[in-house]
């Protein structure tokens, strides 16, 4: 929660509003979006939340959240902002050119990504199999094939985040 | 001696202090600098492994009144150091002198993982208040094989944890300074203080 209250904050004064739609591809259990909500909740605004999961039992988990509607498919111009949280990561670099271009055309605005940095792909052993994660430069990828600027990035150091230690970007378009 | 301490005491370390230090770097190492002493205000500083002497060069001209001292192993890097005129510069680490802080910029990364804890303790026992350091970070502790020089040379770690697991530091602050934006080799800083 943490992490999106500063996340808006550094939108509104660097790109001056906020989303008010969100889409997270591979939500999990919906902690980003539980989060999210908990923001707005306090600034007492509403939000419009889309989770795309194609694990089925976190499918069911999130359907059970308020205000969370579960899609199957990324559309042109859907939401303010598309995000990722560790899900670029398990992309195969073969492929992350076309996720990255489809989220691109989904996002009216914004893009969040929080990832594994390494200044170049970098695959990494995950859960016993050797093709599952690489760690990579995310967002030099973003900015190097799309009009995107950078609103705000940085790293959140586990030891004080509590995230696993992700670099994030928070990108806008420019056209 | 180490592999890694004759290597930059020798040739590899002598054709590194020819190293061009670009307009945009040294700029942009400023920069993190300032938001550092917008946060801390030590008066005295001792840097381990400063090479050229930029981040000297750079607390000079922030604060002109900051005594500055550095242990740096390269000959040829101390005698440019001494040409200063405003740096104290030392071939090994003083045990007669304490500062405010001490920091290292891309040196931890060069240390031997064997090494660290003995490095790190000196740089403990030198500083009254701060520690800074400017490194490479992964999670574990990662070596680069094809790095300048080549394997055995560089690593990657979480030095932070390091810090704080292992001298009970308090960290100030940290950051992430991306390559795309900042030109710095996407290093992440600590800032770091002595519990009182």
């Amino acid at each position: 929660m943490v992490f999106w209250d500063r996340a808006l904050k550094s939108m509104y004064f660097n790109s001056n509003a906020i989303p008010q739609s969100f889409l997270e591809v591979g939500a999990g259990q919906g902690a980003n979006l539980i989060a999210i909500q908990k923001v707005f909740l306090q600034v007492e605004k509403a939000v419009d939340l889309y989770a795309i999961e194609v694990n089925e039992k976190a499918r069911e988990k999130l359907k059970e959240i308020n205000n969370v509607k579960v899609v199957d498919d990324l559309v042109a111009g859907m939401v303010d902002c598309v995000f990722t949280m560790g899900v670029l990561i398990h992309i195969h670099p073969a492929h992350i050119k076309s996720v990255m271009r489809d989220i691109y055309k989904a996002t009216k605005r914004w893009i969040i990504c929080a990832e594994y940095f390494a200044p170049t792909t970098r695959a990494l052993p995950y859960r016993g199999e050797a093709d599952a994660l690489w760690l990579d430069d995310y967002g030099s990828h973003w900015l190097d094939n799309h009009p995107l600027r950078v609103v705000s990035y940085g790293f959140l150091w586990k030891r004080i985040s509590g995230l696993d230690n992700l670099n994030f970007w928070i990108l806008e378009k420019t056209q | 001696m180490n592999k890694q301490i004759e290597f930059w005491q020798g040739v590899y370390g002598d054709i590194y202090q020819t190293r061009d230090i670009s307009e945009v770097e040294y700029k942009a190492r400023r920069m993190v600098w300032r938001n550092i002493l917008n946060q801390i205000n030590p008066e005295s500083f001792l840097e381990v492994g400063p090479a050229q002497g930029v981040n000297l060069k750079i607390l000079k001209e922030l604060n002109s009144s900051a005594a500055l001292s550095c242990v740096e192993i390269n000959a040829l890097a101390r005698e440019k150091l001494v040409k200063s005129g405003y740096i104290r510069v030392y071939d090994h680490f003083p045990t007669d002198l304490k500062v405010d802080c001490s920091f290292t910029w891309g040196v931890l990364i060069h240390t031997h993982p064997d090494n660290l804890l003995e490095l790190m303790g000196k740089m403990y026992r030198r500083t009254n208040k701060y520690i800074i350091c400017v490194e490479y970070f992964s999670p574990k502790t990662v070596n680069f094989k094809e790095y300048y020089g080549g394997p055995e040379l560089t690593w990657s770690a979480d030095y932070g944890r390091c810090w704080v697991e292992e001298f009970g530091l308090k960290v100030v602050s940290y950051g992430f300074c991306w390559d795309y934006a900042t030109k710095l080799d996407n290093v992440t800083y600590w800032v770091m203080e002595k519990p009182q």
